[in-house]
């Protein structure tokens, strides 16, 4: 199955700069960053943490704290992960919109 | 609006007035983004990563979603494609923008134009390879059937 992602304006600035301020930690981030865009388009990453259950994002985890959230363009609810949290399951998306980049740390 | 001056120094150095770092929110080590508004202005805004869950995520999440509806993004098909664009992201090479809806159609959605379009075009270009010689043909023999009518009848009114 043929699988897009669509990185928002913002997405794409907050990604810029987070590169200027994980300086010396770039090469990870890439890595990591690379991890998630390979996983979503070539479906080895099906199922993610519920980010806001009214709008169906998801989130994966980046580096550190940080978190990476995404809609994807079909989802269903999977069940609860071992922490209680409820998890999202994308099999069938086509398209991932790419929206944020945000701290979970309380 | 307030205004403030700051001198630029060595290496492009300026130093944010105390009242716009007040305003801005800002703390030593956060990050600040330089925009320019293409008529000789630059705006300067705090690039914070908020927190999860946060009224600015949602703020921020609805904004990235609306630049999504506006055409305000780049379409990623491969991990190579998002290499680049993380690279020109960071020499600051790359302002998204809208691709043609063709660009948003799927893998098997354009095959199926193309042979929409394929089928369209041949059925296109065979009927005017035999268009002028069927309609030439057609009309000669309209014609010989008119005369011939014509005689039929003028032999019939003569008899």
């Amino acid at each position: 199955m043929k699988r897009e992602l669509r990185s928002a304006g913002r997405f794409d600035r907050k990604l810029a700069s987070l590169f200027e301020a994980l300086e010396g930690r770039e090469k990870e981030l890439q890595a990591r960053l690379d991890e998630v865009v390979k996983g979503l388009l070539d479906g080895s990453i099906t199922r993610a943490p519920e980010h806001h259950p009214t709008d169906d994002t998801c989130c994966l985890p980046l580096v550190g704290h940080l978190v990476v959230v995404f809609r994807p363009d079909k989802s269903v609810a999977d069940g609860q992960d071992e922490a209680g949290r409820n998890i999202t399951n994308f099999e069938g998306a086509r398209m991932f919109d790419l929206l944020n980049i945000e701290e979970e740390r309380e | 609006m307030a205004r403030e001056y700051a001198r630029l120094r060595e290496r492009n150095q300026v130093t944010l007035p105390a009242s716009v770092v007040e305003q801005m929110g800002l703390n030593l080590g956060d990050i600040v983004e330089f925009s320019t508004n293409g008529k000789g202005g630059v705006q300067l805004h705090p690039a914070k990563i908020v927190k999860v869950g946060s009224a600015e995520a949602r703020q921020e999440e609805k904004a990235a979603k609306q630049d999504i509806q506006e055409g305000k993004y780049t379409l990623i098909r491969s991990v190579g494609d998002f290499r680049k664009h993380v690279e020109k992201l960071r020499k600051g090479e790359a302002p998204s923008v809208a691709e043609p809806e063709a660009e948003h159609l799927t893998e098997s959605q354009r095959h199926d134009v193309e042979a929409v379009v394929e089928t369209t075009l041949m059925k296109l270009l065979s009927s005017l390879v035999e268009a002028p010689g069927s309609s030439h043909k057609h009309r000669h023999h309209e014609e010989r059937a008119a005369q011939r009518r014509q005689v039929r009848s003028q032999a019939g009114e003569s008899f």
